[in-house]
């Protein structure tokens, strides 16, 4: 397995499979790239825990909308599942206490952004994240499950090295990752591009169902949402290709994305199609945390070049797959 | 400032062992989150199995979507919006009275974020499990009227009221085409109540004792804004 092969010898089937997967993940990666998605990131379940600021009682609290025993009933289904949901605000039993894990909450998520002791803040927002994900699932939306497979790569990720506290301290190495190329970094990113990638395609795929995103009804069938649209554009109805080129570019760039974005050719078409696609969906969506989170998470997609600010050699290290 | 040059990137100092622990643990987790994303819109017999296996990772980690709705639309009536109302008064029975006040949620947060839209969700869940003529001991009649005695409750407590008309309703969206309305569906105002169909009516009430009570009003059918494929 380990041999190399004789130079007359063509490597079998099975040897450049083996060759290509250790190429895939184990070639070492600029740890960089993690650093932006950790700002990215941690920006983002900043705001969506600080969104829950001003309903946190409303929500959680006693007597909330949403107890946890109707959480619970709700997520199980008729089939009554087993459920492997637990949440620190399950442990709140006032709302001064409420109040206590939700602010510890925030600053979690912007000892993350910050980078201060990345790793361990890194685990703290999962957790806490994920705490107010499983309390009540019956009021998630698109965002969560996109933010909570980042949180939980970042865990692993050398993402504490650049733009950070950390770096400025002088952390420990454990603490906040190695500065060198490492294949810690490149299995985090390798596994960050595969995951939005396949959410690309389920996102693609679900839009094939129905007749809506086939017909090029689909945007128009969001314009018409009176109390989710954040804009009126119900004037577009006088605009039927647009309407229908519009809802067809997003559902083919969301098929396409998957596929295409491996390619060196043709992954700055598919970002830019999906960044603009994105956009174009907040006005009709009022999605908006959802829409510019998957738009800045692209930058797990981005060629080597475009991090080298530092100048040295190392810099033209493979981003992943750039 | 240039930066002394290193040397290229040489393979990963990993041993074959460890290269190989590494790859078994990422074929497993590419396997589970692979099969929790595959069965995020529809799940066969099969993949409900398999998803509910690999549960206590994929669940616990929300790396399973589990029915987000990421078509984001596919014009079935239960992709429209719904929102909770609830007519407070101040005490029972309501019928010779006038709401003290009326509530719809969401009543508060922007348009473009979060807060508001988890209102939504709730109410679309709602919708999602009121179907006409159910068992009114079936699950799903139980987790609508569960819903409305929260909601029902909330809002009582928030508004010092004894007594609230919980109602979930969805509002129909305009078709495209103007000409496909239905009689009576004004073309101006897409707000109009014609576009509002009662999916849940729900009284609730706080009785003697301080519990919550919840009493399921029956449902009526609607007429839609577009007219039949046949009636146009």
């Amino acid at each position: 397995m380990s041999a190399m092969p004789n130079k007359l010898d063509e490597p079998t089937w099975s040897q450049q499979w083996q060759r290509a997967w250790e190429s895939f993940w184990f070639t070492p990666a600029d740890p960089r790239p993690l650093a932006a998605v950790r700002i990215v990131v941690g920006l983002t379940a900043l705001i969506y825990l600080w969104s829950f600021s001003y309903d946190l009682a409303r929500w959680f609290g006693p007597h909330g909308l949403v107890p946890e025993d109707t959480a619970r009933l709700i997520a199980r289904g008729p089939d009554e599942r087993t459920l492997y949901r637990y949440s620190l605000l399950s442990l709140a039993r006032s709302p001064a206490e409420l109040w206590v894990v939700h602010v510890a909450s925030i600053a979690a998520a912007a000892a993350l952004t910050i980078g201060l002791a990345t790793r361990l803040s890194a685990v703290l927002t999962l957790a806490c994240v994920l705490s107010y994900v499983h309390r009540a699932p019956v009021i998630g939306g698109l965002l969560e499950p996109v933010l909570s497979m980042f949180l939980f790569y970042l865990c692993f990720a050398p993402a504490g090295t650049s733009c950070s506290l950390d770096k400025l301290l002088g952390m420990p190495a454990w603490l906040c990752g190695s500065d060198r190329p490492g294949v810690a970094a490149a299995i985090c990113l390798r596994l960050m591009q595969i995951h939005l990638a396949a959410l690309y395609a389920v996102m693609g795929a679900s839009k094939l169902y129905g007749n809506a995103w086939w017909d090029g009804d689909a945007i128009w069938l969001l314009v018409a949402q009176t109390h989710s649209r954040p804009l009126d554009l119900t004037g577009l109805r006088e605009w039927p290709y647009l309407l229908s080129g519009w809802a067809h570019l997003v559902a083919y760039t969301q098929l396409a994305f998957p596929a295409l974005v491996w390619s060196r050719l043709t992954r700055p078409i598919m970002l830019a199609l999906a960044t603009l696609t994105w956009l174009s969906l907040i006005p009709v969506t009022g999605q908006t945390l959802f829409c510019l989170f998957m738009i800045a998470t692209s930058v797990v997609y981005l060629p080597g070049w475009v991090w080298r600010w530092g100048g040295s050699a190392r810099d033209a290290a493979l981003i992943g797959g750039g | 400032m240039k930066t002394p040059p290193e040397p290229a990137l040489q393979p990963a100092p990993l041993s074959e062992l460890a290269k190989g622990l590494l790859s078994l643990a990422l074929i497993l987790h590419l396997i589970c989150v692979g099969t929790a994303l595959v069965s995020n819109f529809r799940r066969s017999s099969v993949l409900e199995k398999l998803v509910s296996l690999y549960a206590p990772y994929t669940q616990l980690l929300n790396l399973d979507p589990d029915r987000t709705p990421y078509h984001l639309t596919h014009g079935d009536p239960l992709d429209d919006d719904a929102v909770l109302v609830a007519d407070l008064y101040a005490d029972s029975p309501v019928a010779q009275q006038q709401p003290v006040k009326t509530v719809t949620l969401p009543d508060r947060g922007s348009r473009w974020l979060e807060s508001r839209r988890r209102y939504l969700s709730l109410a679309r869940a709602v919708q999602t499990h009121a179907p006409a003529d159910r068992d009114p001991d079936d699950y799903e009649t139980l987790v609508i009227t569960t819903v409305a005695r929260d909601v029902g409750r909330r809002l009582l407590d928030e508004h010092k009221a004894r007594h609230a008309v919980v109602r979930c309703v969805r509002r129909m969206s305009q078709p495209r085409l103007l000409a496909d309305l239905n009689p009576g569906f004004p073309a101006s105002d897409p707000r109009a109540p014609a576009y509002d169909v009662t999916v849940l009516t729900a009284d609730v009430w706080i009785d003697e004792d301080g519990q919550t009570q919840v009493a399921r009003r029956a449902a009526r059918s609607e007429l839609a804004p577009l007219r039949p494929e046949g009636a146009r």
